[in-house]
């Protein structure tokens, strides 16, 4: 245990230290997958697009997580022992890139019942999108009573959602956090802690949703939600969005309460089910054994 | 919705590894205590001893049909009801030591039945009789095998012997009591016979045969009879008709036809010839000659009845004879008249006769009914008594069969041994029940709470049952140092599965080695 608190001390000092860095990568722990997809790329993509892929290459990443540490938090990246994990979000991305035909979009994630597994699964999706360095993702924290992102990403924000809704002289460059991932960002539910109901109703709200969707073309937005069934708040967030994802967790939830989510979020939004948490089953090999 | 069995079965998997360690809690506490059980649980042994009853020996060919060799259908029944017996359990009860400490009969009576509850009595097949003991202590369970298998081999021979002996003696019994039976319908017969001598079989039909000829005589006779009477009244009337004397021709009437006769012919020969015709003058002379021998006659008759005269004597004139035809007449109407005499003699006595046979008949018929009555009664019991006498001398075959121990046997086809591995329950069995159910009581609550608990376990039941597409099914993402816990879970598990069946050895070789 104490290494691993170690390991994470480490990660958030250097971020918090090199947060203002501008521009440089270390590209230590990233070039090969970096190499390796530039390699794979289509070289007519890799023309057309060129000037994106270096103002992305460019964007300020802050500080980045290696992959030992990527798997504490229990985040994907492309050097997973079990690779299975890995390639289920990436073929997550590959539908739901399908379904909105290459242009970016606003989702929504949210479950069925209270616990980790939307906020996990919407931070693995984001991630599994910034694997490809010709796009950027965005996670947005929508759940302003019991913000879990933070935690998940070991990290202390200040300024989130709730200020900038509350406070006109914010610019949403405050409040947009680097997460250690390469092309994610991260806006947290915020300080302030008088939530209201009319802050996603109300124009300033669909104003930031817009502009931030509009203003990078290759930036896709993911919206952490309290459960559906039991937030009006998420029945709110669920018409600012273009997709909704419900997370339902494995021997959580009864069909009734599936029926009930899929009803409050409507069958036009509704992408379809992430069935998450299965329990892992080992799978003895003579070689671990030994190992062992 | 059906879900395929493998998808089950994997999710069981999944269930079940993540619960292993509520899985080890209920395994060790099953098992130990099955184990637990299993260690103070008393040791039985068995003994067993198989009787063969033997029915089918050589002589039951030979003495088919004349001797019954005793048959029991049912051994099991049967050797029960034996061995049950007070006589038995008493010498039981005694050989296996049960009364060492001298138990009161109270407890003797408590001690049997506890026995009889240990003792299996079996009819194997038709002929073998199978007695299993159980008792804790091996010597015993062998003793009161073997004595009970000697004892009912013993007690079945005399069952045997007392059986046929008791056949035997019902059936002289009986042979005896109809004997006398019969002699006293015989002694009965033998004086009705004496009796009535007509009694026997075909008189009836003789005497009416008999009268039946008689009556025919009768009526025989009786126109005989008429038939004489008629020609009795002919002949007298012929001899009233008839002449008794006729005059005959005599010597001078001879005489005067002969010279009529010699006349004729004279004239006869005048009419042609003259009267000195030679044959003229011969017959003058004829005639001349005839005429003097009729007066010499005539003279001389006339002095033979002078003389009769004078002497007094009778004098029969030579020409009266007595009338012939009226003589015959005569002779047979006197026969006839002898003849109706003779058949009306008859008659009378053929009528007599039949009288009599009309009486006998009579007397006859009564008697018998009367006989047919006894004969009857005396051919049933002879009869019944040939029976029974064919039978006495089988049952006498049959009792000396039982009594050289021919017929049925009872022999020990497998005697009693002395039993060496206990039988029934035995740790092993716990042992492996403690495995089993250590295992499958844990498994199988999963199982049930899998079907019971309406969460959904299956993607399919989203996708297919609901027709919501599920995008994606995320495995459980464990961490380095989840993935070191886990390996510490399993080792102190693996640790804790090794130690109970350290346990199960160590208690195993306390009770193969009796210290348990």
């Amino acid at each position: 245990m104490s290494k691993i608190e170690e390991a994470l001390n480490k990660a958030k000092q250097s971020r918090n230290s090199n947060g203002t860095d501008l521009g440089v990568i270390k590209s230590d722990s990233s070039s090969i997958e970096q190499n390796g997809l530039n390699h794979l790329a289509p070289k007519k993509i890799q023309t057309q697009d060129i000037s994106t892929v270096n103002e992305i290459a460019l964007m300020d990443n802050g500080d980045i997580l290696d992959n030992k540490e990527l798997s504490e938090l229990k985040i994907i990246h492309s050097e997973m022992d079990d690779e299975k994990v890995a390639n289920t979000y990436r073929d997550l991305r590959t539908k739901l890139l399908q379904k909105s035909q290459g242009k970016n979009f606003i989702a929504m994630v949210t479950s069925c019942v209270d616990g980790q597994d939307s906020a996990m699964t919407s931070l693995n999706i984001s991630t599994a999108f910034s694997f490809d360095e010709r796009k950027t993702s965005l996670l947005i924290d929508c759940n302003l009573n019991n913000p879990k992102l933070d935690s998940l990403l070991n990290m202390e924000t200040d300024k989130g959602l709730t200020d900038y809704m509350e406070n006109e002289s914010i610019e949403v460059d405050t409040i947009m956090h680097k997460t250690g991932i390469k092309r994610l960002k991260m806006i947290p539910a915020g300080m302030s802690r008088e939530i209201a109901t009319e802050y996603f109703t109300s124009l300033r709200m669909r104003k930031l949703m817009d502009g931030l969707l509009a203003r990078y073309s290759d930036r896709y937005i993911f919206l952490e939600s309290p459960p559906i069934t039991e937030s009006a708040d998420t029945r709110i967030l669920a018409e600012l969005c273009d997709y909704v994802i419900l997370v339902v967790p494995y021997g959580t939830s009864t069909e009734n309460k599936i029926k009930d989510a899929v009803e409050a979020i409507g069958s036009e939004k509704l992408l379809g089910v992430v069935f998450t948490d299965i329990p892992e089953r080992p799978r003895f090999s003579m070689s671990k054994l030994f190992k062992f | 919705m059906q879900l395929p069995f493998e998808n089950v079965l994997r999710v069981l998997y999944g269930e079940v590894f993540a619960r292993r360690n509520f899985i080890f809690i209920l395994f060790s506490i099953i098992s130990l205590s099955i184990v637990a059980v299993g260690s103070v649980w008393p040791k039985k042994y068995t003994s067993v001893a198989i009787i063969i009853a033997d029915d089918s020996n050589i002589l039951q060919p030979l003495m088919e049909g004349t001797a019954e060799t005793t048959r029991v259908t049912n051994h099991g029944a049967n050797a029960r009801e034996i061995l049950f017996g007070d006589i038995i359990m008493s010498q039981i009860l005694k050989d296996a030591g049960w009364l060492d400490n001298n138990p009161s009969e109270v407890e003797q009576a408590q001690i049997t039945e506890n026995i009889k509850s240990k003792i299996k009595i079996s009819g194997i097949g038709r002929d073998l009789i199978k007695i299993e003991t159980r008792d804790n202590d091996p010597l015993r369970a062998y003793i009161t095998a073997k004595r009970m298998s000697e004892l009912f081999v013993k007690e079945g021979e005399r069952s045997k012997i007392n059986e046929s002996q008791a056949a035997y003696d019902f059936i002289e019994k009986q042979v005896n009591e109809y004997l006398q039976k019969l002699t006293v319908v015989e002694k009965q017969l033998e004086e009705f016979r004496s009796n009535n001598p007509d009694a026997r079989p075909g008189t009836d039909t003789e005497v009416s045969d008999r009268i039946r000829r008689l009556t025919t005589e009768i009526e025989r006779t009786r126109l005989e009879l008429r038939e004489t009477f008629i020609r009795r009244d002919s002949l007298q009337d012929q001899l009233s008709g008839e002449a008794a004397i006729t005059i005959s021709m005599s010597r001078e009437g001879q005489y005067r036809s002969k010279i009529a006769d010699l006349q004729t012919r004279l004239e006869t020969l005048r009419l042609d010839y003259r009267e000195t015709y030679p044959d003229i003058i011969r017959l003058r002379h004829q005639i001349e000659d005839l005429k003097s021998s009729m007066g010499k006659e005539i003279k001389q008759r006339q002095t033979a009845k002078l003389r009769a005269q004078n002497e007094g004597a009778a004098y029969i004139d030579e020409a009266i004879l007595l009338n012939p035809l009226y003589q015959q007449l005569r002779g047979e109407a006197s026969s006839t008249e002898t003849q109706i005499a003779t058949l009306q003699a008859r008659i009378s006595e053929m009528n007599k006769m039949l009288e009599k046979e009309y009486e006998r008949a009579k007397r006859i018929h009564g008697g018998e009914a009367a006989l047919s009555n006894l004969t009857r009664g005396y051919q049933v019991n002879q009869e019944i008594y040939q029976d029974l006498l064919r039978r006495m001398e089988r049952a006498r075959v049959s009792k000396s069969l039982d009594e050289e121990n021919q017929g049925l046997i009872y022999k020990i086809q497998e005697p009693a041994r002395i039993p060496l591995i206990p039988t029934g329950i035995r740790f092993i069995h716990f042992a492996a029940a403690g495995i089993i159910f250590g295992l499958s009581v844990p498994i199988g609550l999963i199982y049930v709470m899998m079907q019971i608990d309406p969460r959904i376990r299956f993607s399919q039941i989203i996708s297919s049952g609901m027709n919501i597409p599920v995008l994606a099914e995320i495995h459980q993402y464990s961490t380095n140092a989840d993935k070191r816990k886990l390996e510490i879970n399993l080792l102190l598990l693996a640790i804790g599965y090794v130690t109970i069946f350290c346990i199960y050895g160590y208690v195993g070789w306390l009770k193969s080695t009796g210290q348990l």
